[in-house]
């Protein structure tokens, strides 16, 4: 679609898009420097515990490990702890949900993040 | 604000829970709220340290959700004669029963474990309003340990003058509490006898500070009198102007 046909809402909504998938990709670059671990400790969904933290890249180690001390929180709740952009704490929360540690639900228009009872 | 301070090291036997004990005497001595807990479930260390106080409930308790932590919490301000501030205690049970539970535990379990002793961080920062929590920890990489770290502000490494704890203290301090972006602060402790280590002096630090890059704000030599005294004494009540309490009192001013 041409810029010069695109309503704003529709560019703002690209705009989010390629930047969720840049904050993606960068994390995966990241995650393979990062982590004290050259290999996973664990595949696929476990508990969210310290050995896993350690296992996550460290933007999502500090994510996790603030869900971990507030229970349940919005990306609001979050961003308010790490001092980042609200956008970029949904992005984490949604890679922590999509690799499995944690669900989501939500409380009329809020989306609650929180770590499921094992 | 308060503060959490997990005491931790590498290898067992470095001095931890005597310092961490002496450390919290400090620092309530000097008119602060202070709580020590010991998180060390696997090899409980402050029982013995501390024989006059007959809890109802232990730490492990607590973490088995059997009771809150103000049920654990012992003042023990009078028996330890501290008028200045105030000194409360939190024991693990010393039992085999009750070290077996811990050395079985599931990550489900560890992972609320976790939760848990997160959860006490606004509890005796807002609720009951510790200026310092210093946290008694496991050696090492164990979940306990681990649990204390990342709901600590600072990490108070006790390292010793050997390859092996020093090599570990290195891969703990980029593996660990710079993964959870943690404060680390190093004290070195016997690190050589006290006769030369009045010769070396400020030399040592410059020697060792090399190689560590987290700042080391203490060296402690190796006090044979200290050696022959049972765990059970309490120095900063007990002697107070041993060399060894004045370097703890430096210590604690760097936290």
């Amino acid at each position: 679609m041409l810029m010069e046909l695109m309503q704003p809402a529709d560019m703002l909504g690209d705009m989010k898009k390629t930047l969720d998938e840049l904050v993606r990709k960068v994390d995966t670059l990241l995650q393979r420097q990062e982590s004290p671990f050259k290999e996973p400790l664990l595949k696929g969904k476990g508990p969210l515990d310290a050995i896993t933290l350690l296992s996550l890249s460290a933007k999502l180690r500090k994510t996790a490990t603030i869900l971990c001390e507030l229970g349940e929180a919005t990306a609001e709740d979050v961003a308010a702890r790490t001092k980042k952009k609200r956008a970029v704490e949904s992005a984490y929360l949604n890679q922590l949900y999509e690799k499995g540690y944690i669900e989501k639900k939500r409380k009329s228009h809020t989306v609650y993040f929180y770590i499921p009872e094992s | 604000m308060g503060k959490f301070v997990a005491v931790h090291s590498y290898k067992g036997g470095t001095g931890k829970t005597l310092i961490a004990t002496n450390l919290a005497l400090i620092l309530a001595k000097q008119g602060r709220k202070v709580c020590l807990l010991d998180l060390d479930v696997r090899a409980p260390g402050l029982r013995v340290v501390f024989g006059k106080v007959t809890p109802n409930f232990w730490f492990n308790d607590f973490l088995d959700g059997k009771c809150g932590i103000e049920e654990v919490l012992f003042d023990i301000s009078k028996i330890c004669n501290i008028a200045e501030g105030r000194f409360f205690v939190g024991l693990a049970d010393p039992s085999t029963e009750a070290i077996q539970r811990a050395l079985v535990k599931d990550r489900a379990r560890e992972m609320k474990d976790l939760k848990t002793i997160l959860s006490l961080r606004e509890k005796f920062i807002d609720k009951l309003q510790f200026d310092c929590t210093i946290l008694d920890t496991s050696p090492g990489f164990q979940y306990s340990s681990l649990n204390a770290i990342i709901a600590s502000d600072v990490a108070l490494i006790v390292s010793i003058n050997d390859d092996a704890d020093m090599d570990g203290t290195r891969r703990m301090i980029t593996d660990l509490y710079e993964a959870f972006e943690k404060k680390s602060l190093i004290v070195l402790n016997r690190i050589l006898c006290e006769e030369e280590y009045r010769k070396e002096g400020n030399l040592l630090l410059n020697k060792f500070q090399k190689m560590f890059n987290v700042p080391i704000i203490g060296t402690i030599p190796l006090y044979c009198d200290i050696l022959k005294t049972s765990r059970a004494s309490l120095i900063a009540l007990e002697t107070p102007e041993h060399p060894f309490i004045k370097l703890l009192t430096g210590i604690a001013g760097k936290l």
